[in-house]
Order: structure tokens, then C-alpha cells, then sequence
């Protein structure tokens, strides 16, 4: 065989079929069949080319069926069509002379078996391919005596001191050429494999093709040379073993990477056609694109992608949504869409689609409830006040937690950058004062803005359109005094005006928005269903400034309403149910109520052996107009005394911890604590076993009995906080148990990661439904702590629970040390 | 924003770069995902038929959402996901040799 395909296509009967030809042109890329490979993968690269130009042409594909007479015929008239054309077997053995000489004198070089020799022989294009393949391997004894050429060289420039870069170049010129041959092979593969799919089923795999491993190997010796020289230059340079060992995994990685690179380069320099054309443009934008985003965007895109493997269960809960955006971001960015869009901004719309509810059910809450003046005016109290709190307990959070929720600051931020206030205030006629209501929207913007809390949305603030009304001007927004971003701001001080806030630690001023700097008790009288009463016409806003409130003179707020004689709810409830009454969430209502009572406790310290655990049937908290606790009634007007005797009705919880809880006779015997002690004997003990613990944090528990201060550090929490966390315990042990003692013995001692890992491959409903819970609480302390909520590796589910209540109350303890005392 | 930390510490350990410097690992991090995302985009587009490029860089002209275009690449391309799998899988086996 070994023919010239031109005449060997010709001289072939009508029966034999194309597909043989191009078997027997593939054949001699087959290293075992021609061990000369490149030469004949050249061969078979150019017939092929031939082979499509000819498809074009005549818009008819040669198929496997074609006989060569056709196929000939066809390459005749591709001859007869381009001018020119040189038959590239022929040019070459013609202009070659010297190479056939060459051939003549190196016969059997072939590596054609002996038959096959026979046979080319009969042809003269036989010598010719010979010549070539001489040729060839005259050619890469050069190259091969280039690279050793260039070894001498290298090695005495060594001592010039520059040969390390220079071994680099070659080894990158090396590494393309290694890689574009690999490519070649591979892309002439599946050319032919595309006419002769069912027919060629050997060779799917250039990986040991002899000419990609030639290749291989030179890049292989450059690779080699190269960090042997930069490892000899560490080394003159005063490298510690521990440093050269660090360089060399350095040196590996990133040649790794940098194969891959340019792989890739190499796939889009030989493409052709509109593949390179769409390639190359969604390259572009993409290069510029991805060179613009931080790291911490570009690690979520490799966890979208999937490249960083299965998560951690400490990492689950976050994993998941971050997996989820990451893998959008790749996405936009894959596809040539959506790359402008950064994680951040996503983010921010969805928050900002929140909060435009909020605003939006604020507005028609305004609108529909049928309210008075001043009950709006109340309303709106109460709305800004509670998010003012909300920003500023969060960026105490943020000091412990390192991390901030932006739902406040934007929840204000919104309702004045969206027109909301201005609306608001529009409505409650204090627009025409003087430009107060635009002074105070400005100074709003100002604070939220300089604080980066509310990444606004609109842009309504320089002009407000007014439904069914005129336009309110507002002017620009004040600029506050520069603060470093890790200092604290002051809360919002006198005269409407939220200024910046002073440095951790700096008790300078109350929080108040009163004129007069004092805070003011806000007047919000429930009804006897619970809801909010219009406000007493003595505590009308009238003619001042908004979030004013006058003193109040008639009868304090009275949050909750209890029946006397019974057990009231603990301070806290009660300030949430006030709060949900406000149209606050449950969970922010809970977070803030929380906030509230612990500041007051710790500016109003309970006297040793008292405890603030409930509220006596009948009292009332007392609330300023900042949503902050500043005391008791007794519903009489006069001030409840701020504490609860020991022993009392309220003063359950260092009862429980004694074991000799004072039991009201109304309650049928029984307190609240020994209900749950009673209904959860199980679970207590479960947790009792926990407590068992002999971890030195923790100290040694009693046998049946909760001592939740077994659960924390010693010597740092009051007996209160114990309570509050023993009764946390206990309801997450239910709630994740499902109220069943023997479900949770079943996961206590177990992984958080295997539990979790049953909702995908535990079939019994009961574990799917044991570790939703349990996510569901993960989910819960991963958004209160942050990464302190995610399980550690290996922490079994009590010794994790245990720990990030405890966590919990340590950043609410924490939290206290910043709050600015009224 | 959710925890990077945890992210990027099952990124090294995938992509093999324990042990560098940290300035190192970020370097290399932010490179080795590049790289892997082009070759997506590359595939991606070389496994396009004619039409179906076409139609391809329409939507990007007109800026489709990137779920939509995903959608697209989906219905265009037999087990699209298996084939960005794939290259992951095969990237992070290039990247531990």
C-alpha cells in the first residue's frame, strides 16, 4: 500500500470504497501500523483537509459509500478548479531532490513491513514518502540536537544568572507545541471519526499517540530543566530546605494550571470559522468581566461550578444559597450574559424587592386603616423608631459577629429614598415647617448612606411625587462627619437629626430623637383585644417635629394585658406581642423584644437574689419613644418598683434552678417550668447526659437535674441567663425530636452530617423529617451567628446545639457592653 | 454574604493547593477558575450545531438571563450538566498531578 492517495485513488477499481482508502490514510497514524506516525498524520490531516474543501465545493459530502473513481473525479475537478494548486505529495518530493537522495541511501527507514515495501516500491511516490519521512526525522534529530544545543547554552548562562527565565520560555514554546500537536491529533480524529463513526472504533484516544508523546516528553524535559533551575537559584539565593520544598509545590501547582491555560489558548488559536468568531467575543467580555470581581466572587463561582466538591455539614446551610448564586454568576458569565451582575447586586435586589414590600404594605397600611392624623403620626413613630433600633443593634452585632444585616439600614434607607417619608410626612401636614420633613429625609439619607447600610434603590429623593398631589422638594443630603467604618456610630441625637455615631465605648449621648434630647415615653394604649388605640389628644404631635412625642400624661403604655391573679408572660413576650402588634415580624419582633428587655436589665441591674423572669398580672412596661424599656407601672400611674421580689410569682427560673419553685395555687399546681420538666422528662434527660460531659469547659452535672450552668463558661453567666438558656435547650431538643425522647437519643450523639445527610439518603420519613428539623435549626443559628452556627467537623448534634445557644447568649451579652445607656 | 472561609478551604483542598502561601493559593485559586470557566465557555460552544450558535449569540446579543441562555445549552447540548461535571472532574484530576 503506501501509495500517493492521488494515484492511488485513481488507480483503484470502482468496487473499492472510499472508506478503505481513508482506513488505509488512517492506518498510517497508527503507530503500530506506521511507526513513522507524524509523517503519516500528515498525510492523513491534509487528505482529510482535501477531502472538506472537496465537500465544499461541490456541496455534496463524500460518504463512506463513494467509490474512489468518484472521489478521484472529484479531486480532479478540485484540481481543474484552483489554479494553481500543487498536488501537496508531489510539490513536495519535486522540490525536494535532496531529500529523495536521502531516501535512497536510508532504505527499510520506512518502517513499512517488508510487503508493504514491496508494493511502494512499484511507485515512485514510494520514494518520495520516504524522502519525507527522512526528512522528518532529520528534522526532530534537529530539534532534539536543538534542544541540547540549547541545554549547553542554558547551562552556561546559568552563570550569567539568567538562564531560569530562559529555560522558562522554552519550556512554555515546548508545552505549546506539545499541546497544539496533542490538538491537531485530536481534532483529525474527529474529523475522521465524524465520516466513519461506525467504522473506526480503534483510536478515540490520542493519549498514546507516539507523536503527542514525543511532544510530551520534550515539554516534560524543558518542565524539568526549568525548576531544577529556579530550584538551584532558590538555593544560591539562601532557600531553607522547608522554602525550596515550598517552592517546588509551588512550581508544580502553577504549572498545572498554566498547562491548562494554555491548552485552552491552543483550542481557541486553532479553531476556525464562527466557532472562533463567538468564542473569541465571549472570551473578551469575559476576560474583562472576571479580571473586575473580587476573590470572594470568584470563589462563589467556584463553588457554583462545583469545584469545591461536596461541602462540609459546616458549610451546608451557607453552601447551599451561596452554591446556588455562584453557580447563576458562572453561569452569567459561561454564557456571555448577566456578567455585570455581581453577586453584591443580586443580593441587594432581593433585598431591596423586600423592603419595597415593606414600604409598599406600610404605605397602604397608612392609607387603608382609616386612621387620624395623629394615629399616623404615631404609627410612623413607631415604624422609624423600631428601624433606627434595628440598625443600631445590628452594627453591635456586627462588632461580635463580623458580618451585618442590611435589612434594616435599608429598610429606612428605602422608606425615605423611595418617597415613602416624604409621602408620610405629607400626609401628617409637616412638609410646610420650615422644610423640616426635607432637612430630616436628608439628613437620613446621610447617616444611612455614610454608613453604606442602605444601598439605595431609588431616587426619589430630590423630588417626590405625591400621589394625587404636588411634588416635595427635598434637599440634598447633609454630609456627616467622616468616621472610620470600624467605629460605632451614635445613635441619633436632638432635633431630628441622626448623626454620626461616637467610637465603641463612648456612652456621649442617649438615643433619643426628642428636641429636648430626653427620651420620652411613647403613649400607645392597647385595646382591650391588644391592638393599638388612637392616641390621647393630649399627646398629639402638634406643631412639631415628627418622632417627637410629648410626654405622656395620661396612663403609661400598658404592653399586654393579663388577667389578675394568673401568671403573667415573661417581659420579653410581652414586648414582642407589642412589637407583632406594630406590624413587626415575628422573628424580628422576638430579636428586638430581646434587645429591648436585655439593655433595660442592664442599665437597671436586678438586686442580688431578684430576677426581672416575668411580669406581675397587671403591671405595665413602659416604652420611650426609641422602642426603649424605661421602666414599670403598676397601671396607676405610679412606677413599678423595676424588679421582682425574690420568691415571687416571677421569679421562676432561679426557683427551677433550686429545685423549690414557689407554685401560685391558680396554676393548678404546677409552673410553666414543671410542665416542661414533667412533659419532657426524656428530653431532659437526654440533655443531662449531655451535661455529663467531661469537657473541662463545661463543669459536672447532677444526675436528672438541669444545671444549664453545666453548659457554659464558668463563672461568667447570672442565674437568669442560665434559666434562658436551659429553656432554650429544652424547646430546640423538642423542636428538632419532634417532641419523641427516642428520636432524639437516636441523633444526640450522632454527627450533625450524618443526620442531615438522611434527608437525601434515608428513605424513612421519620429521619427526613428528624433532619429537616434539624437543618431548619442549623439554618436558624447559621443566620443568628454566622459561620459560629454551622456544625464543627465531627460535633455530634447536643455537643453543637450546647454550643451555639451558648454562642448566642455570649454575642447578646457582648452586644450589651456596646449599647449607650439612656 | 455567606462564609467564604469555609468555601475557599474546600476549594484548596479539591484543587490541591494546601501548603502554599496564602497570597499564593489566592493567586492560584482565582487563575484555576478562570481557566476552568473558559474551557466551559469553549465547550460549550464547539458542541453547538450551526443554527443553534446562531441562535446562541442572539440571546447573548440581547442579553438573555443567564438561566434562560442555561435553559437554551440544556435543550441544544445532551446532558449539559454532565458535560460542565465532566470538565470539573477532569480539571481538578489535571490540577493534582
Amino acid at each position: 500500500m503506501a501509495k500517493n492517495p492521488w494515484e492511488f485513488a485513481q488507480q483503484n477499481s470502482e468496487e473499492e470504497r472510499c472508506s478503505e482508502f481513508f482506513q488505509e490514510l488512517l492506518g498510517r497514524v497508527d503507530p503500530d501500523h506506521f511507526p513513522k506516525a507524524r509523517y503519516g498524520a500528515d498525510i492523513g490531516i491534509e487528505a482529510f483537509d482535501l477531502l472538506q474543501r472537496i465537500n465544499e465545493i461541490n456541496d455534496e459530502p463524500v460518504g463512506s459509500g463513494e467509490t474512489y473513481k468518484t472521489w478521484a473525479e472529484k479531486l480532479q475537478a478540485l484540481k481543474d478548479l484552483e489554479t494553481g494548486f500543487v498536488d501537496p505529495f508531489l510539490a513536495k518530493a519535486e522540490t525536494e531532490a535532496e531529500a529523495r537522495a536521502t531516501a535512497k541511501s536510508s532504505t527499510g527507514a520506512s518502517g513499512y513491513n517488508s510487503d508493504e515495501n514491496d508494493e511502494a516500491a512499484e511507485y515512485e511516490m514510494g520514494d518520495k514518502i520516504k524522502a519525507e519521512e527522512e526528512k522528518e526525522k532529520d528534522k526532530e534529530h534537529d530539534e532534539a540536537s536543538e534542544y541540547e544545543m540549547g541545554d549547553k547554552i542554558n547551562k552556561e548562562k546559568e552563570k550569567e544568572g539568567d538562564n531560569v527565565e530562559k529555560l522558562r520560555e522554552e519550556m512554555e514554546k515546548a508545552r505549546k507545541d506539545y499541546l497544539e500537536m496533542d490538538y491537531k491529533k485530536r481534532s483529525m480524529r474527529n474529523r475522521v471519526q465524524k465520516y466513519f463513526g461506525k467504522i473506526l472504533k480503534r483510536n478515540e484516544d490520542v493519549t498514546n499517540d507516539q507523536d503527542v508523546e514525543y511532544m510530551r516528553n520534550i515539554y516534560k524535559n524543558r518542565l524539568a530543566e526549568w525548576k531544577d533551575a529556579k530550584l538551584e537559584e532558590a538555593k544560591r539565593n539562601g532557600s531553607s530546605n522547608e522554602d525550596l520544598g515550598r517552592i517546588l509545590n509551588e512550581i508544580l501547582r502553577e504549572t498545572n494550571v498554566n498547562l491548562a491555560e494554555a491548552h485552552n489558548q491552543v483550542k481557541i488559536e486553532q479553531q476556525d470559522g464562527k466557532v472562533a468568531g463567538v468564542v473569541r467575543e465571549n472570551l473578551l467580555k469575559f476576560n474583562d468581566w472576571y479580571k473586575k470581581q473580587p476573590l470572594k466572587y470568584k470563589l462563589a463561582v467556584g463553588a457554583g461550578l462545583g469545584i469545591a466538591g461536596v461541602l462540609a455539614p459546616a458549610s451546608l446551610a451557607a453552601g447551599v444559597a451561596y452554591t446556588a448564586l455562584g453557580r447563576r454568576i458562572a453561569m452569567g458569565a459561561i454564557t456571555g450574559t448577566g456578567t455585570a451582575i455581581g453577586l453584591e447586586k443580586m443580593a441587594q435586589r432581593k433585598r431591596e424587592k423586600k423592603v419595597g414590600k415593606q414600604v409598599a404594605d406600610f404605605s397602604k397600611e397608612l392609607e387603608e386603616a382609616g386612621m387620624t392624623e395623629e394615629e399616623r403620626e404615631a404609627r410612623v413613630n413607631v415604624f422609624l423608631s423600631e428601624a433606627i433600633n434595628n440598625v443600631d443593634g445590628n452594627l453591635r452585632n456586627a462588632i461580635n459577629r463580623n458580618r451585618i444585616n442590611l435589612g434594616a439600614g435599608i429598610l429606612i434607607g428605602s422608606f425615605v429614598s423611595t418617597g415613602a417619608a416624604s409621602i408620610v410626612l405629607e400626609k401628617l401636614g409637616i412638609t410646610g415647617q420650615g422644610g423640616k420633613a426635607g432637612e430630616w429625609i436628608g439628613k437620613m439619607k446621610g447617616y444611612f448612606s455614610k454608613h453604606d447600610l442602605a444601598p439605595m434603590g431609588g431616587s426619589a429623593i430630590g423630588e417626590v411625587e405625591i400621589p394625587g398631589g404636588k411634588n416635595i422638594p427635598t434637599p440634598p443630603v447633609q454630609e456627616a462627619p467622616t468616621v472610620p467604618k470600624n467605629i460605632i456610630p451614635e445613635k441619633p441625637s436632638g432635633s431630628g437629626v441622626v448623626p454620626e455615631k461616637p467610637p465603641i465605648n463612648s456612652p456621649d449621648k442617649p438615643f433619643s430623637v426628642a428636641p429636648d434630647d430626653k427620651p420620652q415615653p411613647l403613649k400607645i394604649t392597647p385595646t382591650p383585644e391588644g391592638k393599638t388605640a388612637p392616641i390621647a389628644p393630649e399627646n398629639k404631635l402638634a406643631g412639631k417635629m415628627p418622632l417627637t412625642p410629648e410626654a405622656p400624661k395620661g396612663k403609661p403604655l400598658v404592653v399586654g394585658k393579663w388577667e389578675v391573679g394568673k401568671l403573667g408572660g415573661s417581659i420579653e413576650g410581652e414586648i414582642k406581642k407589642h412589637l407583632e402588634e406594630q406590624g413587626i415580624k415575628k422573628t424580628e419582633a422576638g430579636k428586638q423584644a430581646h434587645r429591648i428587655f436585655m439593655e433595660f436589665k442592664k442599665d437597671h441591674p436586678a438586686p442580688k437574689g431578684f430576677s426581672y423572669n416575668k411580669i406581675l398580672p397587671g403591671a405595665q412596661i413602659e416604652l420611650d419613644s426609641n422602642g426603649k424599656m424605661v421602666g414599670f407601672h403598676d397601671g396607676q400611674g405610679s412606677k413599678w418598683p423595676g424588679h421582682i421580689e425574690k420568691g415571687g410569682a416571677a421569679d421562676h427560673s432561679q426557683e427551677a434552678s433550686r429545685g423549690g419553685t414557689k407554685i401560685p395555687e391558680e396554676s393548678g399546681g404546677k409552673t410553666p417550668e414543671k410542665e416542661i420538666l414533667e412533659k419532657n422528662e426524656g428530653n431532659i434527660k437526654a440533655a443531662d447526659d449531655y451535661q455529663s460531659d467531661k469537657s473541662e469547659t463545661y463543669k459536672p452535672a447532677g444526675p436528672r437535674e438541669i444545671k444549664p450552668e453545666n453548659w457554659l463558661p464558668r463563672g461568667e453567666e447570672p442565674a437568669e441567663i442560665l434559666g434562658r438558656l436551659n429553656g432554650r435547650f429544652i424547646s430546640e431538643v423538642k423542636k428538632m425530636s419532634l417532641d419523641n425522647i427516642d428520636n432524639w437519643n437516636q441523633i444526640k450523639n450522632r454527627n450533625v452530617e450524618d443526620v442531615i445527610s438522611w434527608i437525601k439518603k434515608d428513605s424513612q420519613l421519620e429521619h427526613t423529617k428528624l433532619a429537616k428539623k434539624i437543618r431548619d435549626v442549623m439554618v436558624y443559628y447559621r443566620n443568628e451567628l454566622g459561620a459560629e452556627g454551622n456544625p464543627k467537623k465531627g460535633e455530634t448534634v447536643s455537643k453543637w446545639l450546647a454550643r451555639v445557644i451558648r454562642e448566642r447568649e455570649r454575642i447578646m451579652l457582648e452586644s450589651k457592653k456596646y449599647s449607650i445607656a439612656a | 454574604m455567606t462564609d467564604e472561609k469555609e468555601i475557599k478551604s474546600s476549594l484548596l483542598e479539591e484543587l490541591g493547593l494546601g501548603g502554599l502561601s496564602e497570597e499564593k493559593q489566592d493567586e492560584l485559586l482565582a487563575k484555576m477558575i478562570e481557566v476552568v470557566m473558559k474551557r466551559i465557555l469553549i465547550e460549550t460552544i464547539e458542541k453547538l450545531d450551526e443554527k443553534s450558535r446562531d441562535e446562541y449569540a442572539r440571546m447573548v446579543e440581547t442579553q438573555a438571563a443567564p438561566e434562560e441562555l442555561e435553559k437554551f445549552l440544556k435543550e441544544k447540548i445532551p446532558d449539559y450538566d454532565a458535560m460542565v461535571k465532566k470538565i470539573v472532574d477532569d480539571f481538578k484530576e489535571e490540577m493534582k498531578k
